[in-house]
């Protein structure tokens, strides 16, 4: 009886000071084996009196229940010291950076763009679009700019060989969609638009947006209603300063020069002027074939570059035609 | 149009505190300032100074000793360089201890002999940008402070005016926009007309009188050729932009900033014969002023308005007068023009001469009908004052059918309130246009108003709802938004459905290419003559004006933009460069311009940003080798960009900027879309590139590409698939969709999907032949497919391969789930 109990504590020692798993297996197979010291005691009790028996029965069976949880125990213990070792030896330094491919960006301008339409097209403006090469009648004469007329002088226009035109803003569109449909129009008309004019401030080439809204009693007020709120949301600030001045573009009466309050990195604020809008004059809506007394409307022309170089604090317009790809990353967010 | 706080003070009351606020008010009611400045800097110290004498400096020839009357029985000793200094001149002077350009004048020795101070020209003061002497005040006071009498406490106004604002280029113009601002009406004071003295006329015959409805002129003689313009009106003229010349002509400037009207001088010696106004002949031509005898002439043509002598045109009507018969030094005898010419027969005019003078700027925009009498008495009386002499009576000839007509305007009081969306009151809008120079009656539902001569731009009812609409304040109509203010038409349910469609299709190819890392760059629409050619055979279309040889064709192509946008940033050592553009690309065909949607894009480099665990370059594998971003690895960023627009297929082509073994035609469900290759090496070459990689480019016409339908959901399979891997050796001319087409063509069933998962040459493979992996995968929707069903399809595949291709089976794999 102390002889088993001595080779179970033994057993039981030896496990646990067992250092690998194969050592442990080792240890397993010497005591609980087929041929194991413990198993082999097991065997032996059939060989002892009847009456010893429940007791010796017991005495080994416990031993043998003792050793088999040592080992289960000690198995596990190693089997986790050698899945940390393995662990510890994959460790990897995160702070590498990922791998793969790295997403572009959209172009500042078309980013821009695509707010203005957001935001407009849920005001309820659809989109319209029309050709970069237009002609005198759209580009002009439908917008009340006769031949001859000094507005003709603001617009400096590109001229093609065959008398055909670079459209210096998007109004034509506004014509082409007047013609084809009738009021209520509520559309928007962005697109590239060119003036022969090249220095710091102006690019031969930039994009525009043109709304208009042509229904019955269309007001001044509706205009400044849906400026004032698109700008307001366009720059996110919800007290914008915003101020409406007369000015002058032949095809709007009233017209007006939009400006807003505009705080400059120098810290200095000023008014800046940011969009031209007004009520279509009655000779547009003429133009078109549309009852002038019955029908009126409103139209405004966005500069996308000049909202584009504010919302992101860009001060030369040129940088945004260079394409430096040092410049394009900036707007991958 | 500048103007000055103290010369509109004359015509309109305004307070000096609201002096500076002025130029805010005049731009919230449209006469936009750009800036208010002060008419002279403050100049404590410097006072009037009459030289009385001046002797030559012992050691210096240009410069001159000046013993100079300071007032109060003062005298001070100076030297001084100016070319115009003479006894008896004033001129401004600046002491010991005053301050001029920020430094401070002292005492001091010039080539050893003393200078007790600085004799100033106008630039030196501050007042002028260039001085060709000393500033001259004319007859003054000696001792006399300057501040006052040049200007420090007057203010100087610049407007920008918008070209439909004839009426205001003018002193008395500004003035009346500010006493309507200010609810009162401008007083004109009556100018008599001075006394004819002298019978003495100019013959005047107006030929095109459509062109010039009204011409008056007016003989004055015995002029004093010393007469100077006084220092007021010099000063006037000064701060509203304009230099003193020669006091004939100051007078007539002067008149022409206070009300408006240009006007024009002949010397009368220099005129010959009968004075016509009619168009001038083709290759006629005319001496400028201001253009000396070797200066190109004037080629008029004949829609050229001029005055004309028996010698020719001695003016071109409204723009500019004649060398030969302007004004001079000598001058003792004029004759004045003062004419009202048609805005039409004005316009332009200038500009195609190359000229734009003042009176050009007016007569285009309208100058007031009715002015010239007025204007002509005016200059008259001034330059008897001023220059002495006599003056003839006025000659005119007028020809009022052809006169300006201006009709009453209805403005109903009811359109009012619905254009601007605000109600105002009657009585104010009334006195406003009272007071603008309306005639305004009563009518039933409103108002009878007849605009007055000088207002080109009021003709209907909205142009006089906007005069209200300016002085009610654009600020206090209100903001108002209506729900269903914009009702929402949906365009996309209607005609306009493919076009929203394929705007939200064109927004997903960008953000493809984006997420595929390509940025989005914007060029210009127009490109360089030479490169125009060489991207297509498409004609560009010929801008009449480009500004520069590098602008002069719209582009055909997005390439040659893309291209320079890839050598300036490899110029600036870029190693990697992936961009696209989306626009216009532009031809003429059948004779008529035209253009088309484009979606371009340029790969050069390496395949991957530079990172960690690549291969040796530091960038991941790609086929091509090296990491480098080859015609393939383009191919992929067009696969996936067009992955549900239809059947894609490539074709091997040639295109003349392309290298002609790795370009293709996109195609989709057949139709060519676009093209995709490798620039050729001669394009290369002809670029300059800094660098040696393949530069790829691709092309395609976003018109031709359908935006995709709805999908169609089908039913996905809940059984598993069973892959089969071949191997297949095929001659080498045997491409990769021949060996697609062909399994296609055999339509095996439950072929799900093939895909290509290896490619060699070498080895154990006989030269001239090629080893294709292929995986074949089956799926059946309605049950398990067993591995040896597919025993028989794939030797349906092989056989057909065999048959159609040459293809010899190298290995196959077992079934396998």
């Amino acid at each position: 009886m102390q002889e088993i109990a001595r080779i179970a504590r033994e057993a039981r020692e030896r496990m646990a000071a067992a250092e690998t798993l194969s050592e442990l297996d080792r240890l397993r197979v010497e005591y609980l084996g087929r041929k194991g010291a413990i198993t082999r005691r097991l065997k032996e009790l059939d060989a002892l009196p009847p009456a010893q028996r429940p007791a010796a029965g017991k005495a080994v069976n416990d031993a043998k229940r003792g050793v088999q949880q040592e080992f289960e125990r000690r198995r596990a213990a190693l089997g986790e010291q050698v899945l940390e070792r393995r662990m510890a030896g994959e460790k990897m330094d995160v702070t590498l950076p990922g791998r793969g491919q790295r997403a572009g960006a959209p172009h500042p301008v078309t980013r821009t763009l695509r707010r203005v339409e957001d935001l407009l097209q849920r005001a309820g403006f659809d989109i319209e679009e029309g050709p970069d090469i237009e002609d005198d009648f759209h580009n002009f004469e439908a917008l009340n700019i006769p031949p001859l007329h000094p507005a003709r002088a603001m617009h400096d226009t590109f001229y093609l060989d065959d008398g055909l035109l670079l459209r210096t803003h998007t109004s034509p569109v506004q014509i082409r969609v007047m013609r084809r449909a009738r009021p209520p129009i509520h559309m928007i008309a962005p697109g590239r638009v060119y003036r022969c004019d090249f220095d710091i401030t102006h690019s031969p080439m930039f994009h525009q947006v043109e709304g208009l809204a042509v229904d019955e009693a269309v007001s001044f007020a509706d205009l400044k209603g849906v400026v004032t709120g698109f700008l307001r949301a366009f720059f996110e600030e919800s007290d914008l300063p915003i101020r409406f001045r007369p000015s002058y573009f032949p095809f709007t009466e009233p017209s007006a020069e939009v400006d807003i309050r505009w705080r400059h990195g120098s810290g200095r604020h000023d008014w800046l002027e940011i969009m031209g809008c007004g009520m279509v004059h009655p000779n547009v809506l003429k133009a078109v074939g549309y009852d002038a007394g019955r029908y009126s409307g409103y139209a405004f022309g966005l500069g996308i570059e000049r909202l584009a170089m504010l919302r992101h604090g860009i001060d030369d317009l040129r940088i945004l035609f260079e394409n430096d790809l040092r410049f394009c990353e900036q707007f991958s967010a | 149009m500048r103007c000055n706080l103290e010369w509109l003070g004359q015509w309109a009351a305004i307070a000096p505190e609201d002096a500076r606020a002025l130029g805010e008010r005049l731009t919230l009611a449209g006469l936009e300032v750009g800036a208010v400045a002060a008419a002279a800097p403050e100049l404590p110290k410097v006072v009037a100074a009459r030289v009385e004498s001046v002797a030559a400096h012992p050691d210096a020839a240009r410069l001159r000793v000046c013993r100079v009357d300071i007032g109060a029985g003062q005298h001070r000793q100076v030297v001084c360089g100016a070319a115009n200094v003479r006894e008896g001149l004033c001129a401004p002077f600046a002491p010991e201890g005053a301050r001029i350009g920020g430094r401070e004048i002292s005492k001091t020795a010039i080539r050893g002999v003393e200078s007790e101070g600085m004799l100033c020209s106008g630039a030196e003061l501050g007042l002028d940008e260039h001085s060709d002497g000393l500033f001259d005040l004319g007859d003054i006071e000696p001792g006399a402070e300057l501040g006052a009498h040049l200007g420090a406490g007057d203010l100087i106004y610049d407007l920008e005016l918008t070209p439909n604002r004839a009426d205001c280029f003018s002193i008395i113009g500004i003035a009346r926009e500010i006493a309507v601002l200010q609810g009162g009406a401008l007083r004109v004071p009556e100018t008599p007309p001075p006394p004819a003295a002298r019978d003495e006329r100019c013959e005047v015959v107006v030929e095109a009188a459509d062109a010039c409805p009204r011409y008056l002129s007016r003989v004055v003689t015995g002029l004093d050729p010393a007469a100077a313009a006084p220092l007021w009106m010099r000063e006037r003229l000064r701060r509203c932009g304009m230099r003193s010349v020669h006091p004939v002509v100051d007078v007539l400037n002067y008149v022409m900033l206070e009300t408006g009207q240009p006007m024009h001088a002949f010397d009368r010696r220099r005129l010959a014969g009968e004075v016509r106004v009619r168009f001038a002949k083709d290759a006629e031509s005319m001496l400028p002023i201001g253009a000396d005898s070797d200066s190109a002439a004037l080629v008029l043509n004949r829609e050229t308005l001029v005055i004309a002598d028996d010698s020719g045109p001695v003016a071109v009507a409204g723009v500019i007068g004649g060398a030969h018969s302007a004004v001079g030094a000598d001058t003792r005898d004029i004759v004045i023009e003062c004419a009202f010419f048609a805005p039409r027969a004005i316009a332009g005019r200038a500009r195609a001469l190359g000229l734009h003078t003042e009176s050009s700027h007016r007569f285009e925009r309208g100058v007031d009908p009715h002015l010239q009498r007025r204007a002509l008495a005016r200059a008259t009386q001034l330059l008897l004052e001023i220059a002495g002499g006599a003056a003839g009576p006025v000659h005119e000839v007028e020809s009022a059918a052809h006169l300006p007509q201006s009709g009453a305007i209805a403005l109903r009081a009811a359109a009012v309130e619905k254009r601007l969306g605000v109600a105002i009151a009657g009585d104010f809008i009334a006195k406003t246009l009272h007071n603008l120079g309306c005639r305004v009656e009563t009518a039933e539902d409103g108002w009878r108003c007849l605009p007055p001569s000088w207002r080109f731009d009021l003709h209907i009812e909205e142009d006089l709802i906007e005069e209200i609409a300016r002085f009610h304040g654009y600020d206090n109509i209100p903001e108002r938004r209506r729900p269903g203010g914009a009702p929402f038409a949906f365009a996309d349910a209607g005609a306009d459905a493919g076009a929203a469609r394929l705007r939200a299709r064109n927004r997903r190819l960008d953000e493809r290419l984006i997420e595929a890392g390509y940025y989005e760059v914007v060029t210009y629409s127009f490109i360089a003559d030479d490169q125009a050619g060489r991207f297509n055979d498409e004609t560009a279309p010929r801008l009449k004006n480009p500004i520069s040889s590098e602008m002069s064709v719209m582009r055909t192509s997005l390439w040659p933009g893309l291209l320079q946008v890839l050598a300036r940033n490899l110029h600036r050592r870029r190693e990697r460069v992936r961009i696209f553009e989306r626009g216009p690309a532009f031809f003429i065909r059948d004779g008529r311009a035209g253009q088309a949607q484009m979606l371009a894009g340029l790969a050069c480099g390496p395949l991957y940003p530079e990172q960690w665990g690549g291969d040796g370059g530091g960038t991941a594998p790609s086929r091509e080798g090296r990491g480098i971003c080859g015609f393939h690895d383009v191919k992929g960023d067009i696969e996936r960009l067009l992955r549900g627009a239809g059947g894609l297929a490539f074709e091997a082509c040639e295109h003349p900027a392309l290298h002609p073994g790795r370009t293709a035609a996109v195609l989709l469900d057949g139709a060519r879309v676009g093209c995709l290759g490798q620039l050729s090496p001669a394009e290369e070459r002809r670029l300059e590139l800094p660098a040696a990689m393949p530069v790829l480019l691709f092309e395609l016409e976003l018109g031709r590409i359908a935006a995709p339908a709805p999908v169609e959901c089908a039913p996905v399979s809940a059984y598993p698939a069973v892959r089969r891997d071949i191997a297949v050796v095929f001659p080498a001319e045997v491409t990769a969709a021949a060996v697609l087409r062909c399994i296609d063509a055999v339509k095996p069933e439950y072929l799900a999907e093939t895909v290509i998962f290896d490619v060699f040459e070498g080895g154990d493979i006989q030269s001239g032949f090629r080893s294709m992996a292929l995986g074949l995968i089956f799926q059946d929707l309605s049950g398990t497919l067993t591995g040896g069903a597919s025993d028989a399809w794939v030797e349906t595949i092989v056989a057909a391969l065999r048959r159609e291709l040459r293809g010899e089976l190298r290995m196959t794999s077992p079934p396998a789930p």
